[in-house]
C-alpha cells in the first residue's frame, strides 16, 4: 500500500475527514431540532438498531476491502431466518438449528465465491441476480406467509450477557475480530492485497481463487447470523426480512471510507461508524417527526455525498 | 481480425461467414438461435401461448421492459451501468400522474414525466462523466433517493382519475397497442442514433476503450454525459405509456425484478457489462425475450417466488455467458 503523505492543503485535510465533518453535522442538526435526540437512552436505542446490521456489515466489508461485492446478503438472512422457522416447526433443539442456518449462510456464500472466483464472473451483478434468487428460495420456503417461532428461539434472543443482550456482544465481537484478522493475520493482508491489485496478488502467490472463496463464506455466514438474530428478536418470521439490507449495508460501508475499488478500508472504525451514522439519520428523523418514507430519500442523498467526496479525494490524489 | 482465406465480406455460405466471426458474434448466434429453438418449443406446448389475445400482451408488456433495456444498453455500451431507471420511471410517473389528475393538460403530463426523468438524468451523468464516480455506486444512491422520492410523493398510495385524452396512449388502434407502435418508433430512431450520428460512434469508442477514445479526441464527459440523459429520458417515455396503459401510478408500478430483467435482457441482445458492445436491435429482441419467458412463468401457474429464483438464476447464467463471450475478442 501507497504511503500516506502527512499534511497537504486545509482542502486536502477537510476532504479526509469529510465523514466525520458529515457525522457531527448531522447530530447538531437533528439536536438543534429535536432536544430528545442527545439523551443516553436514545444513544443506547441507537446502538442498539446498530447491531442488527453491525454483524452483517462486518463479514461484508471484507468482501469490499478484497474488491468483491456482495448484495445477495439481505436474500442470505431470509434464507437463514427461514431455516430457522423450519427448524423450529420441526421441534429441533436451538443449538442444532442454528448450527444448521450457519451452515446454510456458509453454504450460499460458497456458491457466490466458486462462480465469482472460478467462474471470473463480475461479483456485484452475480450477487445481485443472486439475491432475487435467494429470496425467492426463502419466500417459497415460508410461503411468503407470517410464522411464530417457537418460545424457545425468541427466549434465545433475551440472554443477556452482563446486561447487554446477547446481539449487541455478539455484534461487537464480530465487528472487533474481524478487524483483528484485517489487521493482524495474513489473510487479513491478502485481502488487502487482492482488493489493490488482483493480477499483482496473483503474480506474488497468493491464492486469489481462495481467498476470494474464503470472503464470500465468512459474508455468508455473518449474513445468516443476522438473520438468526432478527428472526429471533422478532419472534417470528416475516417476508420482510433482510429486504433492502444490502442497500443500507453497502451504504455503510461506503460511507465508513471501504473504497469500492478495494483495498481501502477497515471495519473499526470506518465500517462501525458508518453503520452508526445510518443509524443515527435513522433514529434523527424519527424523533422529527419526518415521514417514514423520507429515510430512503436522505440515505440515499448521504450515500452520494460520501461517494462525491471520495472521489474528490481520489481525483485530487490523482492530480497530485 | 485475421482471415485464414479470403472471402468476400458479405454473404458467403455459412461455413464461410462462421469462420469470419468472432467468440461474441458466435456466442449472440448461439444465443439467438437457443431463443428461437425456446421460442417454438413454446409455441408448441403450451397453448395458451399462442393465441394472438397473449400475443398482444406479451407486446404490450414488452414496451416499459423494452424501453429500460433500450436504456440499459446505451449506458452498458459506454461501459456504464444505470441501477436507478426503474425507479426514475416510478418518480416521473407519480409526479406526472399527480399534475394530471389535478387537471393537467396532457402535454403538461408528458413533459412533467420527461422533466423528472431528466433531472435524474443529469444528476447520474454529471457524477459518472463529470466527477467520475463508480456508475454502480451513483446510479444506486439515485436509484435510493428515486424510490424514497416516490413513495414519498404520493404517500405510497396510487394515483388514479387520470384524463381519458392521456389514456389514448395506452388505447389500440385495431388490434396494435399505440405503446407497441411508439416503442418500435423510438427502437428505430435510437438505433440509427447509435448507427449513424457521431455520438454513437462515441459511445462504442469509450465503452471499448476510454484511454484510447480520449487521445483520438472523442469529448469523453460530454459524450458520457449524454448517454446517461438519453437513458433516463427513455425511463421517462417509460413512464408516460406505463402510466395510460395502467391507467394508474404509483411507487410501487416497476417490481422487484425490473432491474435485473433490464440488465439480463441488454446482455442477452449482445450488450457487455465490459461496454463498447451491443445495439438497439438486440435490446429489442433479449427484452422481447425476457417477457415472454416471464409471460411462460405465468402461463405455467409457477408461483411468483419460484420466478423470482428462475430469473435470478438466469441472470447468473447471462453473466456467464457474458465471460464466455468478451474473453477471446480481449485476447
Amino acid at each position: 500500500m501507497r504511503k500516506q503523505t502527512i499534511g497537504g492543503s486545509l482542502k486536502d485535510r477537510i476532504l479526509s475527514c469529510g465523514f466525520y465533518i458529515l457525522f457531527i453535522l448531522v447530530a447538531v442538526v437533528y439536536t438543534c431540532m429535536a432536544p430528545a435526540f442527545l439523551t443516553a437512552e436514545n444513544i443506547v436505542s441507537i446502538l442498539n438498531a446498530a447491531t442488527f446490521s453491525l454483524f452483517a456489515a462486518a463479514g461484508t466489508s471484507l468482501v469490499f476491502i478484497s474488491g468483491n461485492m456482495d448484495m445477495s446478503i439481505g436474500s442470505i438472512a431470509l434464507v437463514a431466518a427461514a431455516a430457522l422457522t423450519l427448524g423450529s416447526k420441526a421441534g429441533l433443539p436451538v443449538s442444532a438449528v442454528i448450527l444448521l442456518t450457519i451452515l446454510v449462510g456458509a453454504l450460499i456464500g460458497l456458491v457466490n465465491g466458486i462462480l465469482v472466483a472460478y467462474g471470473r464472473m463480475n461479483s456485484m451483478l452475480t450477487t445481485l441476480g443472486l439475491m432475487l434468487a435467494y429470496r425467492g428460495i426463502g419466500l417459497q420456503i415460508t410461503g411468503g406467509r407470517q410464522i411464530t417461532l417457537a418460545s424457545e428461539y425468541k427466549n434465545f434472543a433475551r440472554i443477556k450477557i452482563m446486561g447487554l443482550p446477547v446481539w449487541v456482544v455478539l455484534s461487537l465481537l464480530a465487528v472487533v475480530i474481524v478487524q483483528i484478522v484485517l489487521k493482524k493475520t495474513r489473510f487479513g493482508a491478502y485481502c488487502y492485497a487482492l482488493g489493490c491489485s488482483e493480477s499483482a496478488a496473483k503474480k506474488v502467490g497468493i491464492p486469489v481463487r481462495k481467498v476470494k472463496i474464503a470472503v464470500f463464506v465468512i459474508s455468508g455466514i455473518c449474513a445468516a447470523v443476522t438473520g438468526l438474530i432478527v428472526a429471533s428478536r422478532l419472534g417470528v418470521m416475516r417476508s420482510t426480512i433482510g429486504s433492502g439490507m444490502e442497500f443500507d449495508i453497502v451504504a455503510a460501508i461506503v460511507i465508513g471510507g471501504v473504497s469500492l475499488q478495494g483495498g481501502r478500508g477497515s471495519v473499526l472504525p470506518g465500517t462501525f461508524l458508518g453503520v452508526l451514522l445510518l443509524k443515527v439519520i435513522d433514529n434523527g428523523l424519527a424523533m422529527v417527526g419526518a415521514s417514514p418514507y423520507a429515510y430512503r430519500f436522505v440515505e440515499g442523498m448521504i450515500i452520494f455525498a460520501a461517494m462525491y467526496m471520495d472521489s474528490l479525494r481520489s481525483l485530487r490524489k490523482k492530480s497530485a | 481480425m485475421k482471415h485464414s482465406k479470403k472471402v468476400s465480406p458479405a454473404g458467403g455460405s455459412f461455413p464461410d461467414r462462421w469462420a469470419r466471426w468472432d467468440r461474441g458474434q458466435r456466442t449472440n448466434f448461439c444465443v439467438a438461435v437457443l431463443a428461437a429453438a425456446l421460442l417454438v418449443l413454446v409455441c408448441v406446448a403450451i397453448p395458451a401461448f399462442r393465441q394472438v389475445s397473449n400475443i398482444i400482451n406479451v407486446f404490450e408488456q414488452l414496451t416499459t421492459l423494452g424501453f429500460l433495456t433500450l436504456a440499459m444498453t446505451l449506458v452498458l455500451i459506454v461501459g456504464g451501468i444505470d441501477l436507478s431507471l426503474p425507479f426514475v420511471l416510478a418518480s416521473a410517473a407519480v409526479v406526472g400522474a399527480t399534475g394530471l389528475a389535478n387537471g393537467g393538460s396532457v402535454v403538461q403530463g408528458c413533459l412533467t414525466m420527461l422533466g423528472v426523468s431528466l433531472v435524474f438524468g443529469v444528476i447520474n451523468g454529471l457524477a459518472v462523466a463529470k466527477g467520475r464516480m463508480i456508475p454502480f455506486i451513483v446510479t444506486l444512491s439515485t436509484m435510493s433517493v428515486a424510490e424514497g422520492f416516490a413513495v414519498q410523493y404520493c404517500s405510497a398510495t396510487s394515483i388514479n382519475g387520470l384524463p381519458p385524452a392521456f389514456l389514448a396512449i395506452g388505447a389500440k388502434i385495431g388490434i396494435l397497442p399505440v405503446s407497441v407502435i411508439v416503442f418500435l418508433m423510438i427502437a428505430v430512431i435510437a438505433s440509427l442514433f447509435l448507427a449513424r450520428t457521431r455520438f454513437g460512434r462515441w459511445y462504442y469508442m469509450i465503452g471499448t476503450n476510454e484511454e484510447t477514445a480520449r487521445i483520438c479526441g472523442v469529448p469523453i464527459v460530454g459524450a458520457k454525459f449524454s448517454a446517461y440523459v438519453i437513458s433516463s429520458l427513455l425511463a421517462g417515455l417509460a413512464a408516460i405509456i406505463l402510466t395510460a396503459r395502467l391507467n394508474a401510478a404509483a411507487s410501487s408500478m416497476v417490481g422487484d425484478t425490473m432491474t435485473t430483467d433490464a440488465i439480463s435482457a441488454a446482455i442477452i441482445g449482445g450488450a457487455s457489462l465490459k461496454g463498447g458492445r451491443g445495439g438497439m436491435l438486440g435490446a429489442v429482441l433479449g427484452a422481447l425475450f425476457i417477457t415472454i419467458i416471464s409471460n411462460v412463468l405465468n402461463l405455467l401457474g409457477i408461483s411468483y417466488y419460484i420466478g423470482m429464483v428462475v430469473k435470478g438464476v438466469m441472470i447468473v447464467l447471462v453473466i456467464a455467458i457474458d465471460v464466455f463471450r468478451s474473453s477471446e475478442s480481449t485476447r
